[in-house]
């Protein structure tokens, strides 16, 4: 089996200890927007290069499919752990039919580790909704990323992407971006809202270099054509912006968590509504 | 009210929703009394207290509904139109729900002119008129073409006539089409290889009537003058008009060399007949393969068609207005084709027909539905009252509109005359006969559907027992539902706000049934907000596909999880096509299916607070969205609206300023990985101004990008042009080598 070309990154990672055991501070995936601020608290492990996969897994048809990234059996919590960030539980559509409780312990074990928890469902009953509808309310509630397969080999493809994207940046799902340097000024100082395009133009013009806008008063600011007070004061505020926020690093946590108990609980409270 | 889906009925553009671009059926019309400002939401209010017949589009309605513009209680009726697309379009059942809710005695009736939709699937009947909220079946066939009414004029001809100028392609390499090839150039050359082209049977036969026939009938037997005359000609496409146009008033022989020219077609000699036509035409045209057009430009002005533009007005040009010209009588033999006797009423180019006062025979040729427009015909009828009508193809529905409107007309009018041509014993004939069949058909199941049919009692809605059906009784659970310990229960009325936007997908029609009662707003952050901290964006399969290829989705979830401590991504499947992803990557799209889940993961990884939620069908993510809401607050609708990426400041799930993250993130030498480390570092852009290359360095950890990020803000930026390439200064150069050598490691 062929190996990609991003087999050569994960290799390369093996040669960088520091990156395993530095902080969280400068992990490059948690500080992107949406990432949730708590420390994670679980042992370090000597070996990110590879997927690890929980014992219990063994016979699952998928792992036969996993053929792009290394994997070994290690004693873990989750199904499969990718680096120290990415927790995998692994469920069978008709297994949960038959052990519908079963998916509640794993998931009382599990709690809040990990950044990023996946719920990996194998979509193998020809009926799927029911079931997959309390599915999607679970995951909705405790904090999960629910990711469907419809086959083994998917769901390996699905744990193969984890660990191969598993520390790249998103810029191949954003917006592309100019590469002119003088665009990409533009592109910032229009970013901030009520300045357009020509605003950006006319400051570049008028005050010739970024550190002289920077640095420039509000009162300097307003007095350039076409700006007013309005929109220099709101160009002062923004460009003075500390980085960092005041309160910071407190771990946020949602006024109406769950745990799985009560969704279960809730569940069997619902009663079954009239369709139409 | 009348609830118009087709725009065709609107006779004005107004535009009320301008933030998106509304589809052709969505345009709306306001009576005379407004004019722009009418716009405003006052002023439409008002204007439906005014009362009278107003004609609204079905979205607007909807909203309008919702938001109580309208005053329900007062209104006497609504009429449907084209009542048997109801079901597929759930805005008009969504809007006669609304209204008979909290209308119980104004009147609803629906009109349909096309029996043979219902006899598709099951049902179709009784699920259409419990939609409408109609409990009544009125049926109206129509008769049958009477003898005496119509006259069939059969014409010998045993093929179908294919326009012998076209030129063929692809298949030519088949043996059957070498057949039709050789039969086909037969038709055009005869034997001693002269141009001698087959004349268009239908062609001769609308000539005779024309000529002859018409004026006969109407010297003879009307014994009126010819002046007053008005005649229509029915055909079905654009092309078939602008080909009767020229023929009739070229004559056939004209226009069919004139066609062979304009289609470059390799005429070396031609027949006698044509010599006769037009001395400038050489009598031996050079042999050449392709005829060359500039050789005829002096000699054939008239030919001097640019061939594109005409091509471009025979499609949209829908009728033409001919008339009788001055020429006099032909004093040769009645054979000879070079004749013609009509000219373009150019007067009446842009003319109400109602205006002419002129005493001509008018002749009109014209499609059944100009452009798509169903009510062109009836229009034409109307106004033009003619007495004889040619239908040059056969159409059922254009039979029926004429048959109404010979109906209408005051017994003093006279009754027009009809002819139809059509191939003897063709598929054209079998097509129009099995037409007719299908109508006879629909209307006999009609018929016995309507002596089965059980409708129940409260199907009108004018007792709640039919909303009821679907709500679920409320006060007697509310203890039980309590969860997790939430004090606030479902004492007040579940609410979901949704974004204006939303409402051309049947979810928000869904959600009303099951009793959720539906806000419509704008909002910028999300689709649906079902409590103060669930915000969803739906998604289906093409837009998810669409987004995450352009960079949308990704901005889009940025703002939600900014903005909502549950933001959810909704993947909504059609029904009817299957449910995986799989399924839906043959369409369009240049990302495979592998590249597709690969950058769905990207995103969970980024926004691992972003909650994915896969759904098969609208009426799933109905049930889901209701479950979601027990025992949870209402969202607050203000609080929505005013959701956007400039406040987020408030809430804490970002680590930074919003604001001067994002102006940091856009500048050269600023990437995704070491933005973090800058936006920790440095403190602020006052500081960071005053930083050292190599301190620069320290931060970003690269060389490259601390000499990219400290250029960018000491020195001169100056814009790309083309003037400046040659001389660009040098710190210009060392940027674009810099970014270039950069982009290899950002992969």
């Amino acid at each position: 089996m062929e190996l990609d070309d991003d087999f050569d990154e994960i290799l390369a990672q093996i040669n960088e200890p520091s990156s395993l055991t530095s902080v969280k501070l400068d992990d490059p995936t948690n500080n992107q927007p949406g990432s949730s601020t708590e420390t994670v608290i679980k042992p370090v492990s000597s070996k990110t290069h590879c997927v690890l996969v929980n014992q219990k897994q063994r016979g699952n048809p998928l792992l036969k499919y996993i053929t792009s990234v290394p994997w070994e059996y290690e004693d873990i919590v989750p199904d499969y752990e990718i680096g120290k960030t990415i927790g995998v539980l692994f469920l069978s559509l008709q297994y949960y039919n038959m052990n519908p409780d079963y998916i509640n312990n794993r998931l009382k074990e599990l709690g809040k580790k990990y950044e990023l928890r996946v719920l990996l469902v194998q979509v193998d009953l020809k009926d799927p909704h029911n079931p997959l509808k309390n599915l999607n309310r679970v995951c909705l509630l405790t904090d999960l990323t629910l990711m469907l397969a419809w086959s083994p080999e998917e769901a390996a493809k699905i744990i193969e992407n984890y660990k191969i994207f598993e520390n790249k940046p998103p810029d191949k799902i954003m917006e592309k971006i100019e590469n002119d340097p003088h665009q990409k000024i533009v592109n910032a100082l229009s970013s901030v809202k009520p300045i357009n395009k020509t605003d950006a133009l006319t400051l570049i013009t008028t005050f010739g270099t970024l550190e002289n806008i920077i640095k420039a008063s509000e009162s300097r600011l307003a007095q350039c054509p076409g700006l007013g007070v309005r929109k220099a004061q709101k160009l002062y505020r923004v460009l003075h912006e500390p980085f960092l926020k005041k309160e910071n690093l407190k771990s946020k946590d949602f006024d109406d968590d769950f745990s799985i108990e009560d969704v279960e609980k809730e569940k069997s409270e619902i009663s079954t509504v009239a369709t139409v | 009210m009348i609830s118009a889906e087709d725009a065709n009925t609107c006779n004005e553009n107004r535009n009320v929703d301008i933030k998106k671009p509304m589809l052709d059926f969505e345009k709306q019309i306001f009576e005379d009394m407004f004019d722009k400002e009418a716009l405003l939401i006052l002023a439409k209010e008002q204007a439906y207290l005014e009362g009278g017949i107003q004609i609204v589009s079905t979205r607007i309605l909807v909203v309008d509904l919702l938001k109580n513009r309208v005053p329900v209680s007062h209104i006497t009726g609504i009429i449907v139109l084209r009542a048997h697309t109801v079901l597929e379009s759930c805005q008009e059942a969504f809007a006669l729900r609304l209204y008979r809710q909290k209308n119980k005695t104004g009147f609803i009736k629906a009109f349909s002119n096309s029996p043979i939709s219902f006899t598709f699937g099951y049902h179709q009947v009784e699920k259409v008129m419990r939609a409408l909220f109609v409990t009544e079946l009125f049926l109206w066939p129509r008769s049958l073409i009477h003898e005496d009414a119509v006259s069939f004029y059969a014409l010998v001809s045993k093929y179908r006539t294919p326009e012998y100028a076209q030129v063929n392609s692809g298949w030519i390499l088949l043996d059957s089409a070498e057949e039709l090839f050789k039969l086909a150039r037969g038709r055009v050359f005869n034997n001693k290889k002269e141009f001698d082209p087959e004349v268009c049977p239908k062609w001769k036969c609308l000539c005779d009537l024309l000529i002859n026939e018409i004026p006969d009938d109407v010297k003879k037997k009307r014994k009126e003058e010819l002046n007053n005359i008005k005649i229509l000609i029915l055909c079905q496409d654009n092309k078939t008009c602008s080909q009767l146009n020229q023929l009739l008033t070229m004559g056939a022989n004209k226009y069919l060399l004139y066609t062979a020219l304009r289609r470059d077609l390799a005429v070396t000699t031609i027949a006698k007949k044509y010599k006769k036509l037009k001395s400038s035409l050489p009598q031996e045209v050079k042999c050449s393969k392709k005829v060359d057009k500039k050789d005829y430009d002096e000699t054939t002005k008239e030919f001097d068609h640019c061939d594109e533009d005409y091509l471009v007005e025979e499609e949209n040009k829908s009728n033409y207005i001919l008339t009788l010209s001055q020429c006099p009588a032909q004093t040769e033999n009645d054979s000879d084709e070079d004749q013609t006797m009509f000219e373009p009423f150019s007067q009446m180019e842009k003319l109400d027909i109602t205006q002419v006062t002129v005493e001509k025979p008018i002749i009109m040729i014209q499609t059944f539905k100009e452009n798509g427009n169903h009510f062109s015909l009836e229009q034409t009828l109307e106004n033009m009252r003619p007495e004889f009508i040619i239908m040059y193809h056969s159409d059922v529905s254009a039979i029926r509109q004429i048959e109404v409107f010979e109906a209408r007309k005051k017994p003093e009018e006279v009754v027009s005359t009809v002819y139809f041509i059509i191939h003897n014993k063709t598929v054209e004939e079998q097509a129009y006969l099995t037409s007719l069949k299908r109508e006879k058909q629909a209307f006999e199941l009609l018929i016995e559907t309507k002596s089965i049919m059980v409708v129940p009692t409260y199907q009108d809605g004018k007792t709640d027992e039919y909303f009821n059906l679907n709500i679920e009784e409320k006060d007697d659970a509310v203890d039980s539902r309590k969860a997790g310990g939430q004090a606030q229960g479902q004492t007040e009325r579940p609410l979901v706000v949704v974004d204006m936007r939303e409402f051309r997908s049947e979810l928000p029609a869904l959600l009303h049934k099951r009793g959720i009662h539906i806000e419509p707003v704008t909002i910028s952050i999300g689709d649906y907000i079902l409590t103060p901290d669930i915000c969803v964006e739906r998604k289906s399969v093409s837009d998810l596909i669409g987004s995450l290829n352009s960079g949308r989705l990704f901005t889009q979830c940025t703002h939600m999880c900014r903005n909502y401590a549950r933001p959810v991504l909704l993947v909504e499947f059609d029904q009817n096509k299957p449910f995986n992803l799989q399924g839906h990557l043959v369409v369009s799209h240049d990302l495979s299916a592998a590249e597709v889940r690969q950058r769905l993961q990207l995103l969970t990884i980024h926004f691992p607070r972003l909650k994915i939620v896969w759904s098969p069908s609208p009426y799933a993510t109905a049930d889901l969205f209701h479950e979601l809401k027990q025992g949870r607050k209402n969202p607050c609708v203000n609080q929505a609206m005013a959701q956007s990426d400039e406040n987020s400041e408030e809430l804490g799930w970002e680590r930074y300023n919003t604001l001067i993250h994002d102006f940091v993130m856009k500048l050269p030498g600023v990437t995704t990985k070491n933005v973090s480390r800058i936006m920790n570092k440095g403190k602020s852009l006052d500081h960071l101004v005053t930083l050292t290359r190599e301190q620069m360095c320290g931060i970003t950890e690269n060389q490259n990008e601390a000499e990219t990020l400290y250029s960018v803000l000491h020195m001169r930026a100056k814009p790309s042009d083309a003037a400046d390439r040659d001389d660009k200064p040098s710190w210009k150069r060392k940027f674009t080598g810099k970014i270039f050598a950069h982009k290899k490691d950002k992969k």
